[in-house]
């Protein structure tokens, strides 16, 4: 029995966040991520986030929703997030579902995830956030 | 990489995922100064070393921590058959904590709903089962969903229920699963299947999702008398 | 005088006399017609190639022909029913179970029961190697209607059941051949629809899949799945889907691609649809289905050039 929530690490790397979730994702675990990476977020010097779910074998409709909400809150707070290594399986499955990730970018991998917050977020700017540009609501992956 | 490499990547993966445990493996290679073609027993101290950083931020459970750095250091010596045979008991110890006992009947295997942990039993549970059966990754996991879905509609709208899961035999081969609770109901089913009230998350979205992935699929709900929800998958 | 008398008499004795003649050669002729009709009905018995043998109420045969004599055997040192089939063996359809001898043919005729077409197998010293027989077999019953007798006709039956055999067995073998023919020809599906839809690497990071012919759900799925563990393997940031094979696409087909479509999405790829036909365009118009982020292009060759391009910006 676990007494206390299991937290999953947020890691400093290059100046991004990154967010690897190896272990079983429940409710609890989740919301308390999203928690963290708000308060991470909030220290204002990321300079993007990447959450890898190279770990996770079963993604339902509430985790989805919770990790695109965390993706949508991290952006709001000026920080890109994206999302890498989700299982071929996992995809088929979502999109079996009819589920789907409008307005979060994907990569590969880690690495890729890097380059591309990079290639996002040109050095020296405040992070600037225009809302609505690919965030429609009949979206897109 | 060698065999010794191996080894050690082989209980990394026991705890991380793939991707994860092979960057982690081969920064610690790097820093080391230690080629993974030719890791020798000599060198896999030094390669623990780097691996430590790593892991304490990956493995947040102090108990998987020592369980992993303990196989690591296994490694380390000539004791690697001791290694694979302890990783296999300190799997089935750490893997499931019950509250409530999971019952085996011979008509399956229910598994009570009564906190959110219970959850994330089932769904595993669900995709054991599937793997046993033979079904194929891509199905183990709609199968693990759907059954994730339903499990979790028990807990966050009716608070306790039982899921059960059973192979089932015959001229098609599957499994089925049934998901009952005495919550509240629900008032209009037709409706929230038909996907006509379109809320984008929640219960309805998680029943029309998982009656996408199976073979079959039955509602069977009351306002006030709890509902029942079967499903099937089978194999092809 | 007396003469009168006397010549009275004697008229009268010849007269008796003639009488009697007279009955005696038509008693002759009638049993001479008797005796020829005997002879025949042996004759007819003896050479037909049947076997005939009749038994009366307790069993005991009492007409035998040689077709039945050779059939079963030496019949003239047994002479009832019993003794018969003591000595020879009457098997059932399997040619293993002996018959009961109270079930066979004369037998239940015996108890009053008219036999049609009972196949036995038959195994005697004159035949070691056994034949197939039908026998019928009836009862004969008196004025007062208690069985006095019953009869029985054995014909052989080999060739039809020669036939028969031959049949079950071709037919047991056909149905063999054929499973293994599915068993070939599923496997030969697979690989075709495998070779149809090869995912090939055009360059660093670039798949392409030329999609030809039909495409429905199953191979859909198949295809999906494949596609997406090659790009997991390769990592390969796009890939070119070529529709320049496809005619024409019906709704549920295109639903599968564009569930390929996200799923590669999903997973950190991108995809580029090229070749795209009009009759293909027109269904996904109206489907109405948004192509978002989806690059279109004329052809495979143009699906290339605009991957590079954007590799090559990615670089700098």
């Amino acid at each position: 029995m676990m007494m206390e929530t299991q937290r999953i690490p947020i890691v400093r790397l290059q100046g991004k966040l990154i967010v690897s979730i190896q272990t079983a994702l429940s409710d609890t675990v989740v919301d308390r991520l999203q928690q963290d990476v708000a308060t991470a977020c909030e220290r204002g010097d990321a300079r993007g986030l990447v959450v890898d779910v190279s770990g996770v074998d079963i993604l339902d409709s509430y985790i989805t929703r919770s990790l695109r909400d965390l993706a949508v809150m991290a952006r709001l707070m000026g920080v890109e997030t994206v999302v890498c290594g989700l299982r071929p399986a996992v995809a088929m499955t979502l999109v079996e579902m009819g589920m789907e990730l409008p307005g979060v970018r994907t990569a590969l991998n880690l690495d890729r995830a890097l380059s591309l917050l990079d290639s996002l977020q040109p050095v020296g700017s405040s992070g600037d956030l225009v809302l609505g540009d690919d965030d429609e609501e009949d979206g897109e992956a | 990489m060698n065999e010794i490499a191996g080894e050690v990547l082989a209980i990394l993966r026991r705890y991380l995922s793939d991707p994860t445990s092979r960057s982690l493996l081969s920064s610690a290679a790097r820093r080391a100064s230690v080629r993974l073609e030719t890791v020798s027993r000599a060198d896999v101290s030094a390669l623990v070393r780097e691996l430590g950083p790593g892991l304490n931020i990956f493995l947040q459970e102090p108990e998987k921590l020592q369980n992993c750095k303990s196989l690591l250091a296994l490694v380390a010596t000539e004791h690697s058959s001791q290694a694979s045979s302890m990783s296999m008991s300190s799997m089935s110890t750490s893997s499931y904590e019950y509250h409530a006992p999971v019952e085996s009947r011979a008509d399956g295997i229910s598994v009570p709903i009564r906190a959110e942990h219970d959850v994330v039993r089932a769904r595993t549970l669900g995709k054991d089962m599937a793997k046993q059966l033979g079904f194929s990754d891509v199905v183990q996991t709609k199968v693990a969903t759907a059954v994730s879905e339903l499990a979790r509609n028990i807990f966050q709208y009716a608070g306790t229920g039982e899921v059960r899961i059973r192979r089932i035999d015959g001229k098609r081969r599957g499994i089925e699963i049934v998901a009952r609770d005495q919550g509240p109901g629900i008032s209009d089913p037709a409706l929230i299947l038909s996907g006509a009230y379109r809320s984008k998350w929640g219960m309805g979205a998680g029943l029309r999702g998982t009656k996408r992935l199976v073979d079959e699929f039955e509602l069977d709900t009351h306002p006030g008398l709890g509902t029942t929800v079967r499903i099937r998958k089978y194999a092809e | 005088m007396e003469d009168g008398s006397q010549a009275a008499e004697i008229e009268r004795l010849r007269a008796r006399i003639a009488e009697l003649e007279e009955r005696l050669e038509e008693r002759e002729r009638s049993e001479a017609a008797a005796r020829a009709e005997t002879a025949a009905l042996r004759a007819i018995m003896e050479h037909l190639p049947v076997g005939l043998a009749a038994a009366d109420s307790s069993g005991k045969l009492i007409v035998t022909n040689r077709e039945v004599e050779r059939l079963l055997g030496d019949a003239s040192s047994s002479e009832t029913l019993d003794e018969m089939l003591g000595s020879y063996g009457v098997f059932e359809a399997d040619k293993t179970t002996l018959v009961n001898p109270e079930n066979v043919a004369l037998g239940r005729a015996l108890r009053g029961e008219t036999v049609r077409g009972a196949e036995y197998f038959i195994r005697s010293q004159n035949v070691p190697e056994g034949g197939w027989y039908e026998a019928h077999a009836a009862p004969f019953a008196g004025a007062d209607g208690d069985v006095q007798g019953a009869a029985v006709l054995f014909l052989s039956c080999g060739g039809r059941k020669f036939l028969e055999e031959e049949a079950t067995a071709q037919n047991a073998a056909l149905t063999a051949a054929e499973a293994e023919k599915l068993e070939i020809i599923t496997r030969l599906r697979t690989a075709v629809e495998q070779l149809s839809t090869p995912i090939l690497e055009l360059w660093e990071d670039v798949l392409a899949l030329p999609v030809i012919g039909i495409v429905d759900s199953r191979r859909s799925a198949e295809m999906m799945e494949r596609l997406l563990h090659e790009i997991v393997q390769k990592q390969s940031r796009f890939v070119i889907i070529d529709l320049t094979g496809v005619e024409v696409i019906d709704t549920s087909t295109a639903d599968h691609f564009m569930k390929l479509v996200k799923a590669v999405g999903l997973i950190g790829a991108r995809c580029v649809l090229t070749g795209i036909r009009p009759a293909v365009a027109q269904t996904l118009v109206d489907l109405d289905v948004s192509f978002g982020q989806l690059e279109t292009l004329r052809n495979l060759r143009h699906g290339l050039r605009y991957c590079l391009r954007w590799l090559d910006d990615e670089a700098v």
